[in-house]
């Protein structure tokens, strides 16, 4: 879904990716190439960091130029150095970048500072989601950490935790009979949990809402203002599950880069 | 052109923390003859010292000063402590040092948790200078600067002073050097105190540069290592010459090759300790 949102609505035709050499950095950024050059867009540069990249200058002073914008699925305190180093490098105020969500994770915001101002960012939480189940979950995680920012994995595992508590509920608390457990667990759907509704699909992945954030300030602290919304995502997309899992996964060289 | 101007200017700007991280670390080598895994650890503290001191004072030179004594004093201590206790037995000391350094990473996570921290400095930090038509970054410039003066200093120091001496003389043989009526024990803790004095300065610089948490310590621990074990062990201007080294091949590596960047810090480590097991400067 990043890059149906890359390319409908953000308008972008040309793309940089830079993303971290290892599996979720090879499932991101091949996720986003496959929808985004569907529909017409092209991936003209693959950029494989190393986990923990100590320094981002050489990547950033080698985005072409002719990139609309860059896709950053770079997570972590590795994340600062980048986002810091294309706001240096002034790549952050001639184009957008588009982040796999945990890159402006809350917990990283402070550090972060004004290099990350405008930074979007899809992911399927944030701290300033405006439902009142998730500004209850906010106010007392703060109650108990006296911290101002709530990280991403309190607030996804309070929906695990709380979609196990409900199928107990449901079973009664027969927790013993494992096969009935289990097929109450993912036929249960929690409908208002801190990142909105969340069930199963049939392989044991989550559907969820992916949320399109951006990185604003207001008044002292900063925030994933969420700017939009894509409704009930599963990990297939719009795509065929059958035919999806017959694809082989995706690695460095696959997809290939075509137009690199 | 430009390509090569930013990559370069890139490279050195690496370099210059490079040589930070190893510069303390060949100094303790030469002197005293461990391999100091606490190294990271004086890093690490240095670093969250100076965020700790930049926001309760606002200035960044203060912070970077304060923090970088605070760590040396920290270092001297050690030394007298517990490193001065296993005295001549390398083995001990070096776990002793492995002891530390995981003390010190759970003492870091206890006092400043696990929320990684960025060290924003002055404001012109975030700015960049324009010369000719390529931008430079401030921090880069002044990360060169730092490494560059603290290296002109440490150097006339070794080379040109007295106590300089007496150190040379101690690294070259420490029974020796007793012998001639010079305290090497007090020279081992002044080295000691100068190590992590500098390793607290490229704690400071480096959580400017590229942010502070917890386990930082352990992983810039190897390019400490790298950039001694190129140099030549206990040798100031092969640290120098080393990071320099390093820090360009690191750049262009990443830059013209992106997918063997795993190599390009590590395989000069191990084609200079094919060839030139003592290092580019080192002595055996």
């Amino acid at each position: 879904m990043a890059g149906d949102y890359a390319y409908r609505k953000l308008g972008w035709r040309k793309v940089s990716v830079i993303a971290f050499d290892y599996g979720w950095g090879h499932e991101v950024a091949g996720g986003f190439q496959r929808v985004f050059e569907e529909l017409g867009g092209q991936v003209i540069q693959k950029i494989w960091a190393p986990v923990n990249t100590a320094d981002f200058g050489p990547y950033v002073a080698s985005l072409k130029p002719e990139a609309d914008g860059v896709l950053d699925v770079v997570t972590g305190a590795a994340s600062i150095r980048l986002i810091g180093e294309l706001r240096k490098a002034g790549v952050l105020d001639k184009k957008k970048v588009l982040a796999a969500g945990t890159a402006t994770d809350e917990t990283l915001l402070t550090a972060l500072g004004d290099s990350a101002l405008g930074v979007l960012g899809f992911l399927s939480w944030s701290q300033v989601l405006d439902t009142p189940e998730n500004k209850r979950f906010v106010q007392r995680i703060k109650q108990m950490t006296k911290k101002d920012y709530v990280g991403f994995s309190a607030a996804i595992n309070y929906g695990a935790a709380m979609w196990i508590a409900e199928a107990i509920r449901q079973v009664g608390g027969d927790v013993e009979n494992k096969d009935k457990f289990f097929q109450t667990l993912r036929a249960t759907e929690i409908k208002s949990s801190p990142r909105g509704p969340i069930k199963i699909d049939k392989y044991g992945h989550i559907v969820q809402n992916i949320y399109i954030r951006r990185v604003d300030k207001v008044g002292n602290l900063y925030q994933n203002t969420v700017i939009d919304t894509y409704p009930s995502v599963g990990q297939f997309w719009k795509y065929n599950p059958e035919e999806y899992l017959k694809q082989p996964i995706y690695s460095r060289d696959n997809p290939p880069c075509k137009y690199c | 052109m430009e390509f090569w101007v930013n990559q370069t200017f890139n490279g050195i700007s690496y370099a210059a923390l490079l040589f930070l991280l190893g510069g303390g670390l060949t100094l303790i080598f030469g002197v005293m003859k461990i391999v100091n895994i606490a190294h990271g650890s004086f890093y690490l503290v240095g670093g969250y010292l100076g965020v700790a001191l930049f926001a309760a004072t606002g200035n960044f030179y203060l912070a970077l000063v304060g923090s970088a004594l605070a760590v040396a004093a920290g270092g001297v201590v050690l030394e007298r402590v517990f490193l001065r206790a296993v005295e001549g037995d390398d083995l001990r000391q070096m776990l002793l040092t492995m002891g530390i350094a995981l003390f010190v990473q759970d003492a870091c996570l206890l006092v400043w948790g696990g929320d990684p921290f960025s060290l924003r400095g002055p404001a012109y930090f975030a700015q960049s200078v324009k010369l000719g038509g390529f931008t430079f970054p401030i921090l880069r410039l002044f990360m060169i600067a730092a490494a560059g003066v603290l290296f002109v200093v440490l150097w006339w120091f070794e080379e040109k002073t007295r106590a300089g001496a007496m150190v040379r003389a101690a690294i070259d043989n420490a029974e020796m050097t007793e012998a001639l009526g010079i305290n090497v024990p007090i020279l081992k803790m002044a080295v000691f105190g100068l190590g992590a004095f500098l390793a607290g300065v490229a704690g400071v610089v480096g959580s400017a540069f590229m942010g502070i948490y917890p386990g930082l310590d352990f992983e810039i621990l190897p390019y400490a290592f790298v950039v001694v074990i190129v140099g030549g062990m206990g040798s100031l201007s092969g640290a120098f010459v080393a990071a320099l080294v390093l820090g360009l091949l690191d750049n262009f590596g990443k830059a013209l090759f992106p997918e063997i960047s795993y190599f390009t810090l590590f395989a000069p480590m191990a084609i200079v300790l094919a060839f030139r097991p003592t290092g580019l400067f080192g002595r055996a």
